[in-house]
């Protein structure tokens, strides 16, 4: 927009040449920027308002400087005033609007975050209690444009962002967070509330809830966590868990609300992920019992150091069902946790597993525990690593194994005429059941009962052949419960009954 | 559930004109939850001091304001609203009296038996008249009373010095920064953890120990750096007194703040906690009352002990010497009080706790005077250090509000001042002006504000009424008369003050007028007692 400031002080208006008068228009009032006081046509107003020229023209009968500034930030170009003086004063308002141009990128830049700046060193102060005076951190609230001193701390936590983020960039990284952050910027008023990075995925907010009773205050942060929670999912394609500290109106005392976040968040370990959790409802849990994990942990060993990967998994799920239903404080848990990586490591070991891949494996499950956000992430965990390390202990045990066979197959050459059981042999030979019975299958070819009943029927055939014994002393005397039940047996495997092979047998004498 | 009362802010008017305005959220501003000690039972602070005398009270009082007119005063009679009068614009909205009876009567026995028919209320102070501001006000007494120990004793800093005190509750609570902020090191010891916890939360007291064991190992260490360390005690007063006494250890300053005005239902006896005390109280009434007893007295005579191996002992206005004098502990007195001690200098030049509040609610009004007192008076270097010290640690909590022990020149032209910032639009909102009680002529307490007067006039109480009736004669917005504040029922008789600056012109006289003679009047008692400062001061000011 062109203007021309005119003074023309009521005595020379009509002194206008009426050319000059005819060939001047003035733009409707109403349509430039208003100010109060200045804007009037002074004299004739309707000899004014009927004239027209190409250049916009202001006719002012009274101003002051402010008034020249004003109309030059209006986009005044030329000013013709009676007094020089303030031609010159215009001069000077064009040469620093020029200086402004030539800085127009720095200081749209200082204007954007000068702002923002005091914003997030006023929250990092007060999250970690280093904002001390009352009075500074008024009027640093002011700076940072904010309507009201914030009391309550919200931590926002991205789950599962470690997940996401493995194998990318910064900038992935930072793009994931822009999304989450564009997305509470919107829920959350400019001007009431302040919010930073805590954590690589997680955001303090810093809200000031309205003066009411504390178990209001507790109410409405809810709410305002749950509608943050849900607007992230919605409109991004990740979920997160929101811890909520307790309400401090002295601003002082926030770093005590911060913290009381970052423990309420912690114990998303026992529940799921995209929760709401206030510090409120968390108990300050003690330790578990450290004998009845120790007991837990031991009910695993025992299991997997023989290869029982179903028994294993049983005794994991029913330690971590100890541990959900106990009280214990997740970061200690956690901790315990590592000592129980280690008890575990040391049994594979003891039991064969190759020390080679057990450490490098103990080492990887240590670092991907804190990686892990619930108790289930846990337990699976834990159970991808037993399988492994149930795989490294039969890999390295073949010739035990194989020696545990041969004592079996012994003992039943030796002891087939007596009640012999899988599960007897298998403590004997301290091997779970299953894995026996495995085990033997993939040594013999045969399975433990048909090998048996071979067996049997092997040196019944020997005995039939003698023809001192009867059928019922040759049945006891081979470990058949009874007459009956042999000669089944040994019809349906032979395909003859036992005193029908005795007789053929005496034929073919 | 009762709901929470709490002052409005902004610019928005409940009442017919801001002089009705004020006082009504002045009245709120005293139940706010943030501010009274018990809001659900209207106890503003000092155990049993209410604003109102019960729930139907607040709610009549707050319908008579909003329906007061420009031209009528509202009685109130011990918290409870009893009559309006067409008066005049310059005659105060509110005249107000709690808790007086007739002096042949006027013991606590009495008291109770027309509080249990419902027929009064102990209004304490500030509680009463509505002038309650927090911790700050007392914050600024004992900052005051300790400067003056400083000055007095040592060469102006309580660097390198302990004290050792009691009580942290909503008065006493103080105490430590107090200290703190003349550099000293402050163990006070407090039977609640619960308020320990709460002081370390408002940043009180930097830490709590269990034991007085602990607190004298750190408090010297401390005291060795000349470092300020304010250390909350858990544990009985007398016990622990008894403690450091035995083991030699001798604080350079003692006194005390637990309830002991109140030895029915403020007092801790040793050997109970808060819990079992409030039991005892109500299953064995008669035990409880011997426990106490006991307790007073060897709390006393542990202090009187450390007076005589070299401490400076004083009473803080809980009046446990004259409880302790009372029971039989005979040389009680012989400590001495706060105020005839280091604060008597200080009314005899009409300085004295005056005290602002901003009623629109915003900080920025409270820092915007603040600022300007620091220019107008910044000659006055005690009212400098103390600006800067509270700006610094006091959160406001309900209205933002300051108090400031400005002298009688400085009160005479603040409200003035204060006036024209409100009318220009400088401040937001209006602001309401008004005091604590503790000064010598608001306030006749023969074992506190006027101990051991020059004349032998402790126990006149004219002084108090003079002052409420020209407070009123002056154009103030509300005047109370009470009994009992600070000291118990028949222990003191003292008037409150309230003036509203509204940036009106009729404000300016108002303030004009009762900022000077209330401060004068002051002096005027001091000088008529015989104190050479104060007759000095006023012969200077002849013809004012």
């Amino acid at each position: 927009m062109e203007l021309n400031l005119y003074h023309l002080p009521s005595l020379y208006t009509k002194m206008l040449p009426i050319s000059m008068e005819k060939n001047i228009r003035l733009r409707e009032v109403d349509l430039l920027p208003q100010k109060e006081g200045i804007l009037f046509i002074p004299n004739d107003k309707q000899l004014v308002s009927s004239i027209s020229v190409a250049k916009t023209i202001v006719v002012m009968d009274e101003y002051c400087e402010q008034d020249v500034i004003w109309w030059f930030h209006q986009g005044v170009e030329r000013c013709y005033m009676m007094d020089h003086c303030w031609e010159l004063e215009v001069t000077k308002l064009q040469y620093e609007e020029e200086k402004k141009k030539k800085n127009a990128y720095r200081i749209a830049l200082q204007e954007k975050f000068s702002v923002r700046a005091m914003k997030e060193s006023l929250a990092y102060d007060l999250i970690h209690g280093r904002a001390k005076n009352i009075r500074e951190i008024w009027e640093r609230s002011k700076l940072a444009q904010l309507t009201a001193l914030p009391n309550t701390v919200l931590l926002v936590s991205i789950d599962h962002f470690n997940r996401l983020a493995k194998n990318k960039g910064i900038y992935w990284k930072n793009n994931l967070r822009k999304e989450v952050l564009y997305v509470i910027r919107a829920q959350l008023p400019f001007h009431a509330s302040l919010i930073v990075l805590a954590h690589e995925h997680q955001f303090a907010i810093l809200l000031p809830l309205p003066m009411e009773e504390e178990e209001n205050s507790r109410e409405y942060a809810m709410k305002q966590a749950v509608i943050l929670q849900k607007a992230i999912a919605k409109e991004t394609p990740y979920t997160v868990t929101i811890g909520i500290g307790n309400r401090y109106d002295d601003p002082r005392n926030i770093h005590e609300s911060f913290k009381e976040s970052e423990y309420a968040h912690s114990y998303s370990l026992f529940t799921d992920e995209n929760m709401v959790i206030h510090i409120q409802d968390v108990e300050y849990y003690e330790t578990v019992s450290y004998d009845e994990l120790k007991t837990k942990v031991h009910d695993i060993i025992s299991v997997f150091v023989h290869g029982d990967m179903d028994g294993a998994k049983q005794a994991c799920t029913a330690l971590f069902l100890y541990v959900k239903e106990s009280k214990v404080e997740p970061l200690i848990f956690r901790l315990q946790m590592i000592e129980m990586l280690s008890t575990i490591s040391e049994a594979a070991i003891q039991h064969g597993a190759n020390p080679k891949q057990i450490m490098p494996l103990q080492i990887k499950y240590a670092k991907k525990m804190y990686e892990m956000e619930t108790l289930r992430e846990l337990e699976e965990m834990m159970i991808k690593m037993l399988t492994q390390y149930i795989a490294s202990i039969r890999e390295t045990n073949n010739e035990m194994t194989l020696r545990s066979v041969q004592i079996v197959l012994q003992y039943m050459e030796e002891h087939y005429a007596s009640d012999i059981s899988l599960d007897m042999l298998a403590n004997m030979v301290e091997l779970s059941p299953n894995y026996l019975s495995h085990l033997f299958k993939q040594t013999t070819g045969s399975s433990f009962v048909d090998y048996l009943t071979e067996l049997r029927l092997k040196k019944s055939k020997e005995l039939l052949r003698e023809l001192h014994f009867t059928i019922y002393e040759i049945a006891e005397k081979v470990g058949f419960s009874s007459s009956q039940y042999f000669s089944r047996v040994f019809k349906q495997v032979e395909g003859m009954t036992p005193t029908t092979y005795r007789n053929n047998v005496l034929r073919g004498r | 559930m009762q709901r929470a009362f709490t002052s409005p802010i902004g610019n928005v008017l409940t009442c017919k004109n801001w002089e009705i305005e004020g006082l009504l959220r002045l009245f709120l501003n005293s139940l706010d939850p943030r501010v009274a000690e018990n809001s659900k039972d209207f106890v503003v602070y000092g155990g049993e001091g209410k604003a109102a005398r019960n729930e139907e009270a607040v709610h009549a009082i707050i319908q008579s304001l909003q329906t007061l007119g420009e031209d009528e005063t509202l009685l109130i009679q011990s918290g409870k609203p009893v009559g309006k009068f067409r008066t005049f614009k310059e005659a105060p909205r509110i005249v107000n009296a709690s808790s007086i009876l007739v002096p042949a009567y006027s013991d606590d026995e009495h008291f109770q038996v027309l509080v249990q028919k419902n027929l009064m209320m102990y209004g304490q102070s500030t509680a009463a008249s509505w002038a309650y501001i927090g911790v700050q006000g007392i914050l600024q007494g004992t900052f005051e009373t300790m400067g003056e120990i400083a000055d007095q004793h040592f060469h102006g800093t309580l660097a390198g010095k302990i004290v050792l005190t009691s009580g942290l509750g909503g008065m006493s609570a103080a105490q430590p920064l107090s200290v703190t902020m003349h550099g000293g090191v402050c163990i006070v010891v407090e039977v609640s953890e619960e308020k320990i916890d709460k002081r370390l939360r408002s940043n009180y007291c930097d830490l709590k120990v269990q034991t007085m064991e602990e607190a004298i190992v750190l408090a010297k260490e401390a005291a060795e750096a000349r470092k300020p360390l304010a250390i909350g005690v858990v544990g009985n007063a007398a016990t622990s007194y008894q403690y450091a006494l035995d083991a030699n250890f001798i604080p350079d300053i003692v006194t005390d703040q637990t309830s002991a005005h109140d030895l029915k239902y403020g007092y801790v006896p040793s050997g109970l906690t808060v819990e079992q005390t409030k039991i005892l109280r109500t299953k064995n009434k008669k035990h409880y009352e011997a426990l106490v007893k006991e307790t007073i007295m060897e709390h006393v005579e542990v202090m009187l002990q450390f007076q005589e191996n070299g401490a400076i002992v004083f009473e803080y206005g809980n009046n446990i010497r004259q409880q302790a004098y009372q029971l039989g502990v005979q040389n009680a007195l012989q400590i001495r009080g706060f105020t005839e001690a280091y604060l008597r200098p200080l009314y005899c030049e009409g300085r004295g706790p005056c005290r602002w509040i901003a009623l629109s609610g915003n900080p920025d009004d409270i820092y915007t005077i603040d600022d300007m007192i620091l220019r107008k008076f910044a000659h006055d270097e005690r009212v400098k250090r103390w600006i800067e010290f509270v700006q610094e640690k006091i959160y406001f909590y309900g209205l933002p509000a300051r108090t400031c022990w400005l002298n009688y020149e400085e009160r005479k032209e603040i409200g003035v001042l204060v006036n024209e910032m409100v009318q220009t639009g400088e401040l937001t909102g209006p602001i309401a002006f008004t005091r604590d009680h503790s000064e010598g002529s608001t306030m006749a307490a023969p074992f506190r504000e006027t101990e051991k007067m020059l004349d032998g006039s402790d126990i006149v109480a004219d002084w108090p009424i003079l002052n409420a009736m020209l407070n009123t004669s002056a154009g103030a917005s509300m005047v109370s008369i009470q009994n009992g504040g600070g000291m118990g029922i028949g222990n003191s008789v003292h008037s409150g003050m309230t003036v509203i600056a509204d940036g009106t012109i009729e404000a300016t006289d108002r303030l004009r007028h009762v900022l000077a003679v209330d401060p004068k009047m002051n002096m005027i008692r001091h000088a008529d007692a015989g104190y050479k400062k104060a007759i000095d001061l006023l012969e200077k000011m002849e013809g004012e």
